[in-house]
């Protein structure tokens, strides 16, 4: 890995001179799917040192499913939304309109985004139930605000989807789905080095997705209260136009390659009451599996970064877990959420939390409590409101970036 | 996980679809000239629209906001999950296997008393979304029948001795318990409770204590339990009856028939 991260200390300073770029690192590679961090080396003219090179890919999504901790791949009927399972459309029996505005603050600076604009629509048959739905959500929040003695980092952008899915009771109380997906989207990373012995004041990267990906998911309507689901997010494929460029100059090197994330499969249950309902989800991936490939660069440097992911990455096991509290008598909802996302960096996962880990390594995973509301201002209209906090460590300090998702749906 | 996935993904398509757009022929009551208007019904699952979402049960709820029951859809009432819908002229009956107990959502009681606290979208509300450009008729039904009219032996100028059997629907069997006890079937209101006297022999009607006409809140709408009405050698009285409360019910019933143009892409 430090060969690797060598060659953006070259790289900076080649694109003062050269105006050229020719490598990536892990922390571009995975930063449009996952939050990672790493050290990097700089110059100040007299020694080198290293600074924190950081990402950030909070999960969004529509705010009932970010309420309830994202823990939907079995949510059916209850999360009448765009969720994870595109099998839980079917289990909709109506159609809806939503728009949702999305809200972060990451340390204090704040960015505010479209959140999503979805349709789900039911159709209408004889026997069974068949729906689809279409709309653009944003599910990753790249907004990143990080500060030291060294650096003082500033990101910001997203990555939204742009789907289509589709869904129908295929056994009686066996529901499927499928859903394809252009994924697009832009990250802005601005490194500013505070040392004024800096070899260069500071950089700016640009990235550029896009992509496709897809899902297919099923749920069983096992018991009136009971509803088993589980999902794949299929490999998605992202297209990367990458450019860096350093402060006060005019000049800049650009780049392109493709990057292709692991599958995500998931598994969950959620259990229907008439004041309460329970839901839960693991997702699992190996991100060894993430492969990075470019006609821009030479082999050699594609395999070196290859074999870092898989030195490097691992098994993520994610648990999610929601509620959500039916007030009596009122139109009113209250939701409860948490995840457990571990970091990818091998080793320092949820599978090998029971090792012996040293203590200052054991903070390489996120959490996120969440919780919201919606009310029905009207038959069919309902405001919603979703808070998400995710509690992430790094270098011993406790961030706390939140997300708001504000929303509006029409049900009809 | 993959391999299992991809194999639990392949069974479940392999196995066929239990998803049909439309009915199967023999059950195509569209085409039928056999068939009286009044023994044409159609089982409609899972699809619900705006014009029909107070008749699900599973997602009422009550709010001492505006003091009326209301359509919730992030509510799920798991106890009407086993109850099976039955359409019939833009209506919704309920058949609740357990009780055997037939329920139909009445808009005007007692889900629906006096519409929204502070807004437009009562009962003149729901009126104006009742239409649905772009829908087709779901059956040529006439305005003079009534739901559950009487369709007996002595009716059966169509040649239908059991009109559920005839479209695939026996209505018989869901009015029979699972040790073989036959017991009539009783049509409430949703949300009340078995009316006493209800089960009696007589062709039952729904108590106009309950049910209040849309513009002079008078009683009406006489709804006929489905056996009794076959068996009964009066058909004329029975027919007699339901031509009376059709013409009761005139304006409720426009407004169901309109409904159920809204709702003809269920069976077609």
């Amino acid at each position: 890995m430090t060969d690797i991260t060598m060659k953006k200390t070259i790289l900076i300073l080649l694109v003062g001179i050269f105006g050229f770029v020719s490598a990536q690192e892990l922390v571009d590679v995975i930063s449009p799917f996952y939050s990672y961090s790493q050290d990097a080396f700089h110059q100040n003219g007299t020694f080198d040192y290293t600074y924190p090179l950081r990402t950030s890919a909070l999960s969004t999504g529509s705010p009932l499913s970010a309420a309830i901790g994202h823990a939907t791949v079995a949510s059916g009927q209850m999360i009448p939304e765009y969720t994870v399972n595109p099998a839980n459309l079917a289990l909709t029996k109506y159609s809806s309109i939503q728009a949702h505005g999305l809200f972060n603050n990451y340390n204090g600076v704040n960015a505010n985004s479209l959140g999503g604009i979805n349709y789900l629509m039911s159709v209408p048959v004889y026997t069974g139930s068949m729906s689809f739905s279409a709309g653009i959500t944003k599910v990753r929040d790249h907004n990143l605000y990080y500060q030291n003695d060294d650096i003082v980092q500033r990101a910001k952008g997203g990555l939204y989807n742009w789907h289509f899915g589709g869904a129908m009771e295929m056994q009686e109380d066996i529901y499927v789905g499928a859903e394809v997906s252009l994924l697009t989207g832009n990250k802005n990373n601005d490194v500013d080095f505070l040392d004024p012995l800096s070899t260069v004041d500071g950089f700016i990267e640009d990235s550029k997705y896009f992509g496709v990906t897809a899902k297919v998911g099923l749920n069983y309507h096992v018991l009136p209260v009971l509803n088993i689901g589980i999902s794949m997010d299929l490999p998605s494929v992202v297209d990367v136009d990458y450019s860096i460029r350093n402060y006060y100059t005019n000049g800049s090197g650009s780049l392109n390659y493709d990057v292709t994330s692991p599958a995500v499969y998931r598994a969950g249950l959620a259990l229907t009451l008439r004041i309460v309902d329970l839901y839960y989800s693991y997702d699992y991936s190996n991100w060894q599996n993430l492969k990075f490939t470019s006609k821009e660069m030479l082999q050699t440097d594609i395999d070196e970064i290859n074999r870092d992911i898989t030195n490097n990455f691992g098994v993520v096991g994610s648990h999610h877990i929601g509620m959500a509290l039916h007030v009596p008598l009122l139109p009113l909802h209250f939701y409860f959420g948490y995840q457990y996302m571990p970091d990818v960096y091998q080793g320092l996962n949820a599978l090998s939390l029971g090792n012996l880990i040293p203590r200052e390594l054991t903070d390489r995973f996120s959490s996120s409590f969440s919780w919201g509301a919606s009310f029905f201002l009207k038959q069919g209209i309902s405001i919603t409101a979703a808070f998400e906090t995710y509690h992430i460590f790094y270098d011993d300090e406790l961030e706390k970036p939140k997300n708001v998702n504000l929303s509006l749906a029409y049900y009809f | 996980m993959k391999k299992i996935f991809l194999i639990l993904i392949s069974v479940v398509l392999l196995t066929g679809c239990y998803t049909t757009l439309y009915p199967p022929a023999n059950m195509d009551m569209s085409v039928s000239q056999d068939i009286p208007d009044s023994a044409r019904q159609v089982i409609v699952n899972n699809y619900y629209e705006t014009t029909e979402y107070y008749q699900v049960p599973s997602y009422h709820r009550y709010s001492l906001l505006w003091g009326s029951y209301y359509w919730d859809p992030f509510y799920y009432d798991y106890s009407y999950y086993n109850w099976r819908p039955y359409y019939w002229y833009g209506t919704y009956y309920y058949y609740n296997p357990y009780s055997h107990y037939w329920y139909y959502y009445d808009p005007y009681y007692p889900w629906h008393s006096g519409g929204w606290t502070g807004g437009s979208s009562g009962n003149n509300g729901d009126k104006g979304r009742i239409h649905k450009p772009g829908y087709n008729v779901l059956m040529s039904s006439t305005s003079e029948s009534a739901p559950f009219v009487s369709v007996g032996s002595n009716n059966n100028s169509g040649g239908i001795s059991k009109p559920g059997k005839k479209i695939g629907i026996d209505l018989n069997s869901d009015v029979t318990n699972n040790n073989g006890y036959y017991s009539n079937p009783n049509i409430q209101s949703l949300g009340k409770k078995p009316a006493t006297g209800t089960t009696s022999d007589d062709n039952l009607k729904k108590s106009g204590s309950t049910y209040k006409a849309p513009s002079n809140k008078k009683p009406a709408s006489t709804v006929y339990k489905p056996q009794k009405q076959r068996s009964s050698s009066s058909s004329s009285s029975s027919a007699k009856s339901s031509k009376q409360a059709n013409t009761k019910s005139s304006s409720s019933k426009n407004s169901r028939n309109e409904s159920s143009s809204s709702s003809s892409k269920k069976s077609k």
